[in-house]
């Protein structure tokens, strides 16, 4: 267990600068979630706090311990990647005991330390199998496993269920978290599923194009979010974005027009308010916050032409498809259909305003 | 997967006809050398012999120089083999893991060894061998047999190692292995079916070669099968019995070791590393 910093880091491939001097911290025992969309950097920079790959400038320490250079396997840490890699010809036992034998650690406490971990993990009546002979989700656990047994002082995972399917992927999710519970350990864990650092993480870093867009809690980065981005990319489905302009300020909030939805007047608060209001901003509000048969002053009437049942909730779309579509959270029992109006009530406290650069006023 | 049952007797006839004619030459020579001599040289050919004989062998062990020339080819193809695959390996996981200055360059290089005919390497490699005191010595053959089957085995290997997935590798570093750990313990069982395929290649290599053999040696008592071989046809005109004998005990060695090592053909060896 140790904390983990990294600061200012670089790194190159040829001309393209991936990783675009990210700093960041992470305590003793935190879980972390680099999340962002593919091509963001977040598993490179993951490789580089691992020692695979060579950052061009920043440092790297892992309990205080500068390890910007040194070598993988003694910077007390241990990686978990999403093919698994497990080694084919060796057995359950032989996979997960290699890095201590590397270590030069006696055969009996290998046996040991790695029954321990298979205890742990429900493998002990595979450590003779081959990995072949496994499926996908013991595999993975053969992996966590390798893992564990080396007894790191920061675990990296680098998407490790994207390889599983929706059901184990749920199971695996809540094993991992009951094992970070168990461990106390610092976890490290690259996704680009919103879901799993929602549900997984202490801290999420919310990457793009190589520079930290925001770093906070999942409920920080869900209900006051940075700038358009953040706030488009945490929350399931994403956050409608729609153009509209500020007619005024009243009471500490921006009063604010959008004839797209024939609605005037709405005061939105700002984070800070600035010193001149501008023109043009896009409004942003989550589609669970546009709810269906709300009383108050400010309604709207979207048109559904589509709408997804889930039963609990439905998900209407306006113009399904389209990256301007409207998406509203109705009710499972709702009985719009498709083609026809739904008119639901905005909520100004929820609303967020961002400028035409895309961060957040 | 359901084929239609005309689609599987085509298929099955497409078989049998390369069975055929793969399996037709080999049953020739094999059945001919128990036949008697007049029964293979009989008008009408008979695939089923019709008279069972061991003289021909008899005379080929026991009345030529056979054995000398069987013991000194095993000796030239295990050891081009062994040394082949000492150097492919290594090279081969160099040329794919290794950066350095000129390493696309080499690799191609590398080929270019087949770029010559080895007729017009001949006489100077002749020169350079009386020079080193190397001709009529079965090390010369070795070498030239090690020479030209390196090039296309370091080819292979290497993108046999480029098929293991690089996780595996990381995963190997991740666990403080150092290079020729990771090398031995975790590549070399990985593309044992390349090391196989490679092995048998550089074996039936040697063991034909003919030209090198032909030039490089000059005493009877260190011929190779192939050029040794021709040389007993000579001598007695024409004995087909003898001649089909000696070519049925030289394909044994090479049936043999595609029995052994053919084992290491085994695909589908990485299956449950990744994925």
């Amino acid at each position: 267990m140790a904390e983990l910093a990294l600061s200012n880091l670089h790194k190159s491939f040829g001309a393209t600068e991936v990783i675009r001097g990210v700093s960041l911290a992470a305590q003793s025992g935190e879980f972390v979630v680099f999340v962002g969309p593919s091509g963001c950097g977040k598993s490179t920079l993951l490789r580089m706090i691992a020692g695979l790959e060579r950052s061009d400038s920043g440092t790297i320490s892992i309990g205080g311990r500068n390890v910007t250079t040194t070598d993988p396997a003694k910077r007390g840490i241990a990686m978990v990647f999403q093919t698994y890699a497990l080694y084919p010809h060796m057995s359950v036992a032989e996979n997960m005991g290699f890095g201590l034998e590397m270590a030069g650690m006696a055969r009996p406490e290998r046996q040991k330390l790695v029954r321990q971990a298979a205890e742990m993990l429900h493998l002990t009546d595979y450590l003779d199998r081959k990995p072949r002979q496994l499926s996908g989700g013991q595999r993975q656990r053969v992996a966590i496993g390798r893992a564990i047994v080396r007894n790191p002082d920061v675990f990296l995972f680098d998407e490790p269920l994207s390889n599983l399917d929706a059901e184990l992927r749920v199971k695996m999710r809540l094993e991992i978290a009951k094992l970070h519970k168990d461990l106390g350990a610092t976890m490290i864990y690259v996704t680009h599923d919103q879901v799993e650092a929602m549900t997984l993480a202490d801290k999420i870093v919310v990457l793009r194009a190589g520079l930290v867009e925001q770093i906070g809690s999942p409920m920080q980065l869900y209900s006051d979010p940075d700038n358009r981005f953040v706030a488009g990319f945490i929350g399931s489905p994403r956050m409608n974005f729609i153009d509209a302009s500020v007619s005024g300020i009243k009471d500490g909030a921006l009063l604010v027009d959008v004839p797209e939805l024939d609605l005037s007047g709405l005061p939105v608060r700002p984070r800070a308010m600035p010193a001149k209001a501008p023109a043009t901003v896009t409004l942003g509000i989550r589609p669970e916050h546009l709810s269906e048969g709300a009383e108050g002053p400010f309604r709207i009437t979207l048109a559904c032409n589509a709408i997804e049942r889930l039963g609990a909730i439905s998900y209407l779309y306006t113009a399904p498809g389209d990256d301007a579509t409207i998406i509203a959270q109705l009710k499972g029992a709702s009985g719009v259909r498709v083609s026809e109006t739904v008119t639901v009530g905005v909520d100004p406290e929820a609303c967020f305003l961002f400028d035409d650069a895309g961060q957040r006023i | 997967m359901n084929r239609s049952l005309g689609l599987n007797a085509a298929l099955v006839a497409v078989v049998a006809f390369f069975v055929v004619l793969v399996g037709l030459p080999f049953w020739w020579v094999v059945s001919g050398s128990f036949k008697i001599p007049q029964e293979i040289i009989a008008r009408s050919p008979t695939m089923i012999p019709q008279s069972f004989t061991l003289q021909h062998y008899q005379k080929l062990f026991e009345a030529s120089d056979y054995p000398v020339y069987l013991v000194n080819s095993l000796i030239v193809a295990a050891s081009s083999t062994v040394l082949t695959l000492l150097l492919a390996i290594p090279a081969a996981y160099a040329f794919f893991r290794l950066v350095f200055p000129g390493r696309g360059f080499l690799y191609r290089t590398i080929l270019l060894a087949y770029a010559f005919p080895s007729i017009v390497v001949l006489i100077p490699l002749f020169g350079l061998f009386a020079k080193v005191g190397l001709v009529d010595r079965l090390p010369a053959l070795v070498i030239v047999n090690v020479a030209f089957a390196l090039p296309f085995s370091i080819w292979m290997l290497r993108s046999f190692l480029a098929g293991v997935p690089k996780e595996i590798e990381e995963a190997a570093v991740m666990d403080g292995a150092p290079t020729l750990t990771i090398l031995r313990r975790i590549m070399i069982p990985l593309i044992a079916p390349g090391i196989a395929s490679v092995g048998i290649y550089a074996f039936v290599t040697a063991w034909t070669e003919y030209v090198f053999a032909s030039v490089l040696i000059l005493s009877d008592a260190k011929r190779t099968l192939p050029v040794g071989f021709s040389g007993i046809i000579g001598q007695y005109q024409i004995d087909w019995g003898l001649l089909l004998a000696g070519a049925t005990v030289a394909i044994v060695p090479v049936v043999a070791i595609f029995a052994l090592i053919g084992r290491g053909f085994v695909s589908g060896l990485t299956e449950g590393a990744v994925k």
